[in-house]
């Protein structure tokens, strides 16, 4: 048995320190779909899911430290645990009431089209199994839960 | 004023290719990745367009590897812009991005061409 690969049984952890950037974005949705297909049996189809969602919660973390002019890196952190995934993205920007985010009109609406932002939160929930986010005035913690070996529900 | 060479490349991860076709529609190619690092740039190369007279614009979004929502709403927003002046926009684009449009419930806002483009 080689103990280098597979899995420990203990789970693995990657963690990303990047600038607020957006040219980091594509970085961390590299390494982190990456990290999601180590496992054999992660279907692309969901790691696809994952890496888009990763890239909402890391464009919101780009803006919200864009917002606060604060120069601190995001963290981004990755553990996977069987076919389990499981990312956290801090920032540091000044928070936001999730519920209180306006959703956007039907696309049957006219007014939809003067709605470009506000898609990112709802395709996180759509995309991955589980969005949770805290967020106050230190910043906001953004954390989502794959298991990339189901088909999408 | 000085005319920009195509292609341009915007982003590490987004090069834009542009012409007109014999039917006079502006058509926009992209390559690579559609995310908040290209959009500036996106935006700026179709406003351009605009500007220039254009009202019939094709994005070619066949190459494009990935989209999120940053792209979509500069998609939204130049939907908008082609309706205030009365002109259309089409979007070729492949299976996956005709995915993620219908998951952000936004496809219908959208005439997509697939010729082509069946992924």
């Amino acid at each position: 048995m080689n103990e280098l690969n597979g899995d420990s049984g203990y789970g693995e952890e990657v963690i990303l320190r990047v600038p607020a950037k957006s040219d980091y974005i594509a970085l961390v949705r590299v390494v982190l779909a990456a990290a999601a297909a180590i496992d054999p049996d992660s279907r692309d189809d969901r790691v696809d899911d994952l890496r888009i969602a990763v890239s909402e919660a890391v464009t919101n973390a780009v803006e919200a430290h864009h917002a606060a002019g604060t120069d601190s890196h995001i963290e981004v952190r990755c553990f996977t645990h069987g076919h389990q995934v499981e990312v956290t993205v801090r920032d540091r920007g000044p928070g936001f009431d999730p519920d209180s985010v306006e959703a956007a009109p039907d696309a049957e609406d006219p007014r939809r089209l003067l709605f470009e932002n506000g898609l990112g939160l709802p395709l996180m929930r759509k995309l991955v199994d589980r969005t949770d986010i805290q967020s106050g005035d230190d910043g906001t913690l953004v954390r989502l839960v794959i298991d990339t070996s189901l088909s999408p529900s | 004023m000085a005319q920009l060479e195509w292609p341009r490349r915007y982003s590490e991860h987004m090069e834009l290719h542009a012409r007109s076709d014999d039917d006079g529609a502006w058509i926009v190619t992209l390559l690579g990745e559609l995310d908040l690092a290209a959009v500036p740039g996106f935006r700026s190369a179709t406003q351009e367009a605009l500007r220039d007279g254009w009202t019939e614009l094709v994005i070619d979004l066949q190459q494009v590897a990935f989209v999120d929502s940053a792209g979509i709403g500069v998609l939204i927003g130049l939907r908008r812009r082609i309706a205030e002046v009365g002109g259309s926009l089409t979007l070729r684009a492949s299976g996956e991005v005709l995915r993620l449009l219908s998951v952000a419930n936004v496809d219908g806002l959208f005439h997509v061409d697939t010729v082509g483009g069946e992924a």
